[in-house]
């Protein structure tokens, strides 16, 4: 027998092996749309219960399979393209609101629950997960874990990382282990929540979480003010202004465009007679800019910046709050040189944002970006293209510099996926 | 959301009036409820608190008028621990959480444990968020009375953790503590743990007998605790 006839065999008796944990009917062969950011997968699996997923990993670890875990599928092209994708792994069955303690604050969900299900549930008593992430009718709780997304109510409420208080995740080795707790306050142990956030599904996949609510607002209000561009710097300036205040703002966003006007967004969350007062304070510190509308879903306007023509790249970047108005004039700068590029960015208080820029070619991106990245990382920021062209992703690393902590990362890698079977090279340094 | 739910028990009270002078009222128990924000949301919102609190039937409804009155309501709070030694030479005071709507179980739980072991148990903890400390009087000069406190001080943990609650909120898993661990969390979990701690620490130098009840050798392959053949025949076990 060749070795390749043998590899074949050895294959399709994983495949066999998969298809009895998990049930034939939930195994299919991948489509062209279940490419995993250019690199075709073989199949989609998908469990109905944490310990089948489990298993599933199991299995797939002792076959050396690649895994990718999808969600909703809205950020799978974030990060690096998997060096292999065996198997997608998909948690679309485990979407289940397992226990709402509305008394208690907090709630227990599936991974592959969709964030707009997951509020739905929440505000049949008067509750939400106090966070805003990107496509919240698609994203999953699993997916938004994953890929660290939260949105403008950081400013308020914190980040995942703040909100998340339990985890449930499933390692390689089929282990099922829980960290922290259903209690909002708990030191017990490593805080295992923490480490599995951010972390695009290499370590382990997340089955399920528990996360601290808070009431939903009694009323909201937006207050906008615009400049021409490229005025963007007295927003900027406004939006320290509001930052250094004593206001309790619940989130504040910098819209500056290449073209078009720009716009500063601070959104308060209160009673009626704390919103007024607000309002008046802002507006004594805002003397001198021009007050609008806010534009229809002025919180989602990040989602804009994934809309547009190619060739484009969507970054997450971030500075600090007091060097954003310097961050727009570097966007100008390396975006200038003829042709020029168009850019937008959604900048959120307290420094973390979104930029998006279009060129003719990939070639004048890769240049614009890498002068970029060079400048925010001189000044101690990040700058992590997101949604990329494939010939810009192979010629600029997606992340930028990891630091010193690289040697870090991958012992802990090692030690959770010592096969290197997850999402093997989607995370820093190719992790 | 308000800033802060502090609740004291009657012992409590009488340690703190008598260290303090908080000007707190003699009662079974009292809640203190702090909000910030813009003063007038302060003020709408404190309208609610104040009829949540009556309809809950508080018997006497506070709201301090002065920065002083404030300042000597939290200093009180404050006091409280330390306060302890005007109504017991000894104590020891536990940090366990529970869920919120557990309270009112627990506490007549611990209440029942206390007259059990025949100790005083004094409670000045953070209600908003389940955070208790129990306080455990005694007095080490009476022998047998701190290895009973002690043993009531881990009841209640154990109650917590019944409740559905953690065993430390804010103060961590140390040498005391760790025995506990296995209470909270199951082998697989602990393992997890273990290999994150082996990722930072390998040679397993910063302090090696803390938070895992059983240190696990770094060495050994990454993956769930294989035990050894011995273990497995019943010849040997593992402590």
């Amino acid at each position: 027998m060749s070795p390749s006839s043998s590899n074949t065999q050895q294959a399709e008796a994983a495949w066999d092996e998969l298809a009895a944990v998990v049930g034939p009917e939930h195994v299919r062969p991948a489509l062209p749309g279940d490419a995993v950011d250019g690199v075709p997968a073989s199949r989609v699996i998908e469990p109905g219960t944490e310990e089948t997923l489990a298993r599933v990993l199991a299995s797939a670890n002792r076959a050396g399979l690649a895994v990718v875990p999808r969600g909703g599928g809205t950020k799978l092209d974030w990060g690096h393209p998997p060096r292999r994708a065996d198997l997608v792994l998909s948690t679309t069955r485990l979407h289940r609101v397992l226990e709402h303690a509305w008394a208690d604050l907090t709630a227990t969900v599936e991974a592959g629950c969709s964030v707009a299900r997951f509020q739905a549930t929440l505000a049949e008593h008067g509750q939400r997960l106090a966070l805003d992430p990107l496509w919240p009718e698609r994203a999953t709780i699993g997916g938004i874990l994953a890929t660290g997304d939260d949105g403008p109510l950081v400013a308020r409420f914190g980040s995942l990382r703040d909100l998340i208080i339990g985890v449930t995740l499933a390692l390689p080795d089929g282990t099922l282990a829980k960290s922290g707790g259903k209690v909002v306050k708990n030191v017990a142990g490593y805080d295992l929540p923490k480490l599995a956030t951010g972390s695009f599904g290499t370590l382990a996949v997340i089955t399920q979480a528990v996360f601290r609510l808070h009431p939903l607002p009694h009323e909201t209000r937006t207050l906008t003010f615009t400049a021409s561009p490229p005025a963007v710097e007295p927003l900027c300036e406004l939006a320290l202004a509001v930052q250094r205040s004593q206001l309790a703002f619940v989130a504040l966003q910098v819209r500056a465009a290449g073209s078009g006007p720009s716009g500063l967004d601070v959104g308060f969350e209160g009673t009626g007679a704390g919103l007024d007062s607000q309002e008046r304070a802002v507006l004594r510190l805002a003397a001198g800019v021009t007050r609008a509308d806010p534009p229809p879903l002025v919180w989602r306007a990040r989602e804009e910046l994934w809309r547009g023509r190619e060739p484009a790249v969507t970054a997450k970047f971030s500075v600090l709050p007091a060097e954003l108005a310097e961050f727009c004039a570097m966007v100008r700068e390396v975006a200038a040189p003829p042709p020029s590029l168009a850019w937008s960015l959604v900048a959120q208080a307290p420094g973390v944002g979104h930029l998006r820029l279009e060129a003719q070619t990939g070639d004048s991106l890769v240049v614009a970006l890498a002068r970029l990245r060079a400048g925010v990382e001189r000044r101690g920021g990040t700058l992590a293209l997101l949604r990329c062209p494939p010939d810009v992703k192979a010629r600029l690393d997606v992340w930028g510099s990891p630091g010193d902590s690289l040697p870090l990362m991958r012992c802990v890698k090692a030690q959770l996926d010592p096969a290197g079977i997850l999402n093997p090279g989607r995370f820093v340094g190719g992790i | 959301m308000p800033a802060a739910i502090e609740m004291m028990d009657s012992l409590a009270i009488q340690a703190a009036e008598a260290a303090v002078h908080a000007h707190y009222p003699e009662c079974g128990g009292l809640l203190l409820v702090e909000l910030d924000g813009p003063a007038a949301e302060v003020q709408a919102l404190m309208t609610r608190v104040r009829e949540i609190c009556a309809s809950c039937g508080a018997w006497e409804i506070r709201v301090a008028q002065s920065e002083e009155e404030r300042a000597a309501v939290w200093k009180g709070r404050k006091a409280a621990f330390a306060a302890m030694g005007r109504i017991s030479p000894n104590y020891i005071v536990q940090d366990g959480v529970i869920p919120r709507t557990a309270l009112p179980q627990v506490m007549t739980e611990i209440e029942r444990l206390s007259a059990q072991a025949g100790l005083r148990v004094a409670n000045v903890f953070h209600a908003g968020d389940g955070n208790l400390h129990p306080l455990v009087l005694y007095d080490r000069r009476v022998e047998g009375q701190e290895g009973r406190a002690e043993r009531l001080s881990f009841s209640i943990l154990e109650l917590c953790v019944k409740a559905g609650g953690s065993i430390t909120g804010e103060h961590g898993v140390g040498e005391e503590k760790k025995a506990f661990m296995s209470v909270m969390f199951a082998e697989p979990d602990l393992d997890t743990m273990q290999r994150v701690r082996c990722a930072f620490d390998p040679e397993r130098l910063s302090n090696p007998t803390k938070v895992f009840p059983r240190p696990r050798l770094c060495a050994e392959r990454p993956g769930p605790y294989q035990p050894h053949p011995l273990e497995t025949a019943g010849v040997a076990q593992f402590f």
